[in-house]
Parts: structure tokens; C-alpha cells; sequence
């Protein structure tokens, strides 16, 4: 999909073709969307942002692993096992040494990093669905230790409480005031995401994925970069998984499942493999979407009590329609909202002449 | 699909949830009595644990129309406000977070599942809400706060439950053996204050512990370990497809198994409370 510029817009230096932001109207509608967003809190209950909170934690790991699996081609269905090793690591330092809440998320994504190279090893031999299998291991072997032979630190399968972060007596305690701090993370993280992509590292990562091996014969250190690429994606899941114990104030292996590690590969094609702003439609368009089932379920049930039993509505609702819009889209837009907005942004571009 | 039916999609879901979002839930009369009582419950009615959960709703149904049928709560109807948490424990905070914006703001109320209620503890006390917890972990309601156990808690149903046997079977000492699903609900009867109470029983010890996951369909590993530290009376509280397997795996290996049927009693726990299916395992 080719980038349509607005008529007049030329780039005269390599910096500015480069650049994030490259019109007046870009750096305008960031800084009133970044104010529109830090004001939801005054305008929004806590039900949204407890939502935009959630969103805001997933897209953080979604983002990690678009980085490994959509900028480098490397499939990894353990995010969710990463994510844990962040959580739990939180809740041990805050439990047994009260470290602050931000030295703790810097310490879950470098501990979480350097799990995450542990599995990321065999991607240099193998690749496509036996390194997914790799990975997968990940998604045993991980919550198998939290519960077991780290039980005395970790309570086991029992949960571990987390005092919610504090810091110069602001406690973060509330879906209004862990807005702030989720929102922000999110924000830094997704730049620095959407950044790498631009660099000599975004660009080997592309070039691995695209053919590792003429990627080699280029001269990409491919054992450093796939390396990196692991490391880089755990740190996102850690401070994720941090960010997420912070904000349940408890933390389970159960949290941490299967399941969720193959919905944030869903989320990324849902959104669009490769694309920082897929990652962030298709986790805000699935877990939106969830909400909004169970919220329609739920007063379908209450509105019509007799028909919700008979028809069990309240239990098929929120799965059916779920399952089948994953379905929809990859048969309707198999390369992600992404691609529609762009299509979008296009369209709206060439007007009167979008066909 | 054409491009602009997709956004007529798009529409609908979005008016959808501006309408849910909008639906008003509680009006005062001009007494000061609300036209309604809402008791607002939050279960997993659907997915894994929606085999048991998903009955709460006929039979809140058929209880708000017989409660109502008697003349509510002075003269007021009340109304059950089920949502689903899809087993997840992020959906329950958020059907918590639904509640506690209503106006006005519930006194009480009902969000199950073990793991919830663990992430639920600090917000209710500090939120003043009492959780009524069904499926009562000692963890999860103990020290004393604004979680409170609407069900006999696991390990008291345990004990009660041993109790009874012992007064009941003349096959000697009783050995008993653990074997639960491996999570928070599973590992609630695992209390250091149960295995101290067995310790102290006369007649009665406890042999082993052992779990399993909620996805396994075989447990004979984990009975012969249990068999082979002599346990004559296995105690799984699991509920659902948990103890289909036990007594699946029980069979397979050619155990004589008994099979009552489980029992929650919320009043009295004598002469019969069971916490889960029981299963006698001898040769």
C-alpha cells in the first residue's frame, strides 16, 4: 500500500523522509490527541478506563511481540509465560525487598529479557512452526517453575498480593490514577517500538524476516539479531506483566495461559502483522470488542430474563460473536486493520477520486 | 464485502455500546425508596467453568420471581444483575468496576471465582463493598475484611466431611489422600490449619498431596503415588469435569470407587457436608 502524501508535502532531507511526524497537521492532532487522552480520567468512569487500562497493558506485549514476530518473522506463542516472569518478578521484589514500583518494572523487563533469550536460542537453528513449538515450551516450562520450585517466593498456584505503586504519595490505586501510568508506559514504549523499525536494527530485523538467508549473505549478523529480537520482545512482555500485576494487585499463574498467548498472535494479525499501529487496533479492537459482548449479553439477560434462559445467551453471546468476527476478518481483510486505515487514509486522500 | 458495509458495522457496534452504556439502572421514588433492589453477581457462565456456573441464571430467575412473589424487600422488587467473567480475572475486575459506578453504589456485592477474589481484596475494603464469595477459600477470605464465604469453606467441608466418615466406616484407619485441581480453587484445601486438625485426629492421617491440571483427562499417576503411601480414602474438591476423571481414572485401574454426590450446605454442616466428591479407593 503505497503511503499517499498530501498535496505539496515534499521531503528535501533523508531526516525528514525519515521522520515520525512529517506535516504540521501530524505534530497538531498528536499534541491534541495526547491532551484528549491525560483529560479521559475527568470525562470517563472508571468502567472505560478500566478498560483503556487493559488495553493499554496488552498493547504493550503486543507491541513486543510484533516486534519479534512482525518486523523479525520470528512466531512465538509464549508471550503470555513472559508476561508472568514480569509479573511475578514485581511482586517477589515488592514483597520481599520494597523496591519502588519503577526500578521493579525496569528489573521485570531486563529479568524478563534474558528468560526470554534463554528460549530464544533455538530460533537460530530452527524456524516457522518448530520454533512456535519452541516457544511453546516456554508457556509450560515458566508457570510449572513459578508454582513449584520457586513456590516459597512465588506462593505456588496460590496468589501472590502486590501493593499498588506509589510514588511521591501519589498512590496508583484506581482505574483513574493507574490511567496515567498505563497510558504513559504505553505511549514510551510504542514510540520507542515504532522507532526501532527506522533504525539499522529495525531494518536487519526486516531483512531476516523477508530471507534470512540473503539477509546473512548481506552480512546481518543473523544469531545477534534473532538474539535481540527475543530479548527486545521479553522486555516488552515483563513490563507488561509488571504493569499488569501493579494493576490486579495480585498475581496467579493462572493469569498468565496458553490462551491469552495465542490471542495476542490473533491481535497482531487481527491488526496487522508489522505494523506498531495494527498492534494497536487489533488489541484495542478485540478487547473492546469483548467488553461490549459482555456488556450487550449482560443486558440482554437482565432486559429478558425468560428468553436469556432458553436461548442461554449470556454464556453463547460473547464467544460466538467472537469467534466468528476473527473468522470474518480473515476472510475480509486478512491483512489487518492496519491496512484498512490506510486504505482509509487513502481513500480520504484522493478524494473525489478514492476509486 | 463492500468497503462501506464494513462500516456500517462499525456503526452498529458502536451504537450498541453507546446504548448499553447509556441504559439507566436504578431510579428513587419520591418516598426515597428505589423502585428497585439490584443485586449485582458476576460468574464464569461462560467457558471452562460454565458447566456449573452457567445455572445461576435460571436460578436467579426463579428466585427474583418467587422473592418478588412474597413482597421483596418491604415492598420493593428486587432485580439480580448477572454478568459474565469468561474466566477471566480481568474481565471480574472489570464487571467489578461496573458495579461499584452504579448509583447508588451497591453495599453488597457477588463476584465468584477464587482468583478474582484474590485481586478483589484490597478494592473492596478500600471501596467498602462486601464481596459475597461462593466457593469459599480460607486464603481468600482470611484475615477478616470485606470478603465474607456464602458457602461452608473449603477446608471446614473437608474436615466435616472426615468427620462424618469416621464416624460412619469400620474399615480402620483412615489414610486420606489430597488430589486437586492445581490452582488457587484446587490448592485451597492445602491449609497448614486442615493438615494440623488431621495431625490431631485420632484414627485419621493425611498421606499425601497431589494435583493435576484442569485440562488433564488421566490422574492414575498421581493415585498410584497416593496408593503407594497407603491412602484408602482419596478427597477431591474439584467440581465440573474434575471428578469425572477421578472416578474415570479410579475405574481404569480397576479400584472399587464409591461416589457421593457433592454438597455445598451454607447452614449446617452436620451431620453431612461435603466440599467435593469422594471417592473410596481400596483393593
Amino acid at each position: 500500500m503505497p503511503t499517499y502524501r498530501p498535496c505539496g508535502v515534499r521531503n528535501f532531507s533523508y531526516k525528514k523522509d525519515m521522520a515520525i511526524f512529517r506535516t504540521t497537521f501530524h505534530k497538531l492532532t498528536l499534541i491534541i490527541g495526547l491532551l484528549f487522552l491525560f483529560l479521559c480520567p475527568a470525562f470517563l468512569d472508571g468502567v472505560m478506563l478500566n478498560l483503556i487500562n487493559f488495553i493499554c497493558i496488552t498493547v504493550i506485549a503486543v507491541v513486543g511481540l510484533n516486534i519479534l514476530t512482525g518486523f523479525c518473522g520470528q512466531i512465538s506463542i509464549g508471550q503470555s509465560a513472559f508476561m508472568s516472569v514480569g509479573a511475578y518478578t514485581v511482586a517477589v521484589l515488592g514483597k520481599y525487598f520494597e523496591i519502588n514500583f519503577i526500578f521493579a518494572l525496569i528489573l521485570a523487563g531486563l529479568n524478563t529479557g534474558l528468560i526470554g533469550l534463554i528460549f530464544g536460542l533455538p530460533s537460530v537453528k530452527i524456524k516457522g512452526f518448530y520454533l512456535a513449538m519452541a516457544t511453546l515450551a516456554a508457556q509450560f516450562l515458566i508457570p510449572a517453575m513459578i508454582a513449584h520450585p520457586l513456590e516459597p517466593l512465588t506462593e505456588g498456584t496460590d496468589s501472590l498480593r502486590v501493593a499498588a505503586p506509589h510514588i511521591w504519595g501519589i498512590v496508583f490505586d484506581t482505574p483513574q490514577s493507574f490511567f496515567y501510568l498505563s497510558v504513559s508506559l504505553c505511549i514510551l514504549l510504542v514510540y520507542f517500538s515504532q522507532n526501532l523499525a527506522r533504525t539499522g536494527v529495525g531494518r536487519a530485523f526486516v531483512a531476516i524476516r523477508d530471507d534470512d538467508l540473503a539477509a546473512e549473505v548481506m552480512g546481518i549478523n543473523i544469531f545477534r539479531y534473532k538474539l535481540l529480537a527475543f530479548f527486545i520482545c521479553s522486555i516488552y512482555a515483563g513490563i507488561a506483566g509488571g504493569l499488569f500485576a501493579y494493576y490486579m494487585r495480585s498475581v496467579n499463574t493462572d493469569n498468565f495461559s496458553l490462551t491469552q498467548s495465542i490471542w495476542y498472535l490473533g491481535m497482531l494479525i487481527a491488526g496487522g502483522m508489522g505494523s506498531v499501529t495494527g498492534s494497536i487496533f487489533g488489541v484495542t479492537f478485540l478487547l473492546a470488542l469483548e467488553h461490549i459482548l459482555i456488556s450487550i449479553a449482560m443486558w440482554v439477560s437482565n432486559a429478558f430474563p425468560a428468553f436469556s434462559t432458553s436461548t442461554g445467551i449470556q454464556q453463547a453471546l460473547t464467544p460466538t460473536v467472537y469467534g466468528l468476527v476473527i473468522v470474518m476478518f480473515l476472510i475480509f481483510e486478512p491483512r489487518g486493520l492496519a491496512h484498512k486505515w490506510e486504505v482509509i487514509k487513502a481513500s480520504w486522500r484522493l478524494r473525489p477520486f478514492s476509486y | 464485502m463492500r468497503e462501506r458495509n464494513w462500516y456500517y458495522v462499525l456503526a452498529v457496534l458502536v451504537l450498541g455500546a453507546l446504548f448499553v452504556a447509556l441504559v439507566p439502572t436504578n431510579v428513587m421514588s419520591a418516598d426515597n425508596k428505589p423502585d428497585t433492589y439490584y443485586i449485582y453477581n458476576s460468574h464464569d457462565v461462560s467457558g471452562p467453568m460454565g458447566a456449573i456456573n452457567a445455572a445461576v441464571l435460571p436460578c436467579a430467575e426463579d428466585f427474583t420471581h418467587w422473592f418478588n412473589g412474597t413482597g421483596g424487600i418491604n415492598g420493593v422488587p428486587i432485580k439480580i444483575i448477572t454478568r459474565d467473567n469468561v474466566n477471566k480475572v480481568d474481565a471480574g475486575i472489570a464487571a467489578y468496576e461496573y458495579f461499584r459506578q452504579q448509583k447508588p453504589k451497591p453495599s453488597v456485592v457477588s463476584i465468584s471465582s477464587t482468583g478474582i477474589a484474590f485481586a478483589l481484596k484490597d478494592r473492596c475494603a478500600e471501596d467498602k463493598i462486601v464481596n459475597m464469595l461462593c466457593g469459599s477459600s480460607n486464603k481468600a477470605i482470611y484475615p477478616v475484611g470485606w470478603i465474607v464465604g456464602t458457602t461452608v469453606s473449603y477446608t471446614s467441608a473437608c474436615a466435616a466431611t472426615f468427620e462424618w466418615i469416621r464416624k460412619n466406616w469400620k474399615g480402620g484407619k483412615i489414610k486420606v489422600g489430597f488430589l486437586t485441581w492445581d490452582n488457587p480453587y484446587g490448592k485451597g484445601i492445602f491449609d497448614p490449619k486442615l493438615e494440623k486438625w488431621f495431625a490431631e485426629q485420632p484414627g485419621m492421617e493425611l498421606v499425601g498431596k497431589e494435583v493435576f491440571k484442569g485440562r488433564d483427562v488421566d490422574v492414575a499417576t498421581q493415585i498410584m503415588r497416593l496408593k503407594h503411601k497407603g491412602a484408602n480414602w482419596i478427597y477431591d474438591n474439584t467440581v465440573a469435569v474434575g471428578p469425572a476423571v477421578v472416578s474415570k481414572s479410579l475405574k481404569a485401574m480397576g479400584c472399587s470407587a464409591r461416589t457421593l454426590v457433592t454438597l455445598l450446605l451454607v447452614k449446617s454442616i452436620e451431620p453431612l457436608a461435603l466440599g467435593g466428591l469422594i471417592v473410596a479407593c481400596s483393593d
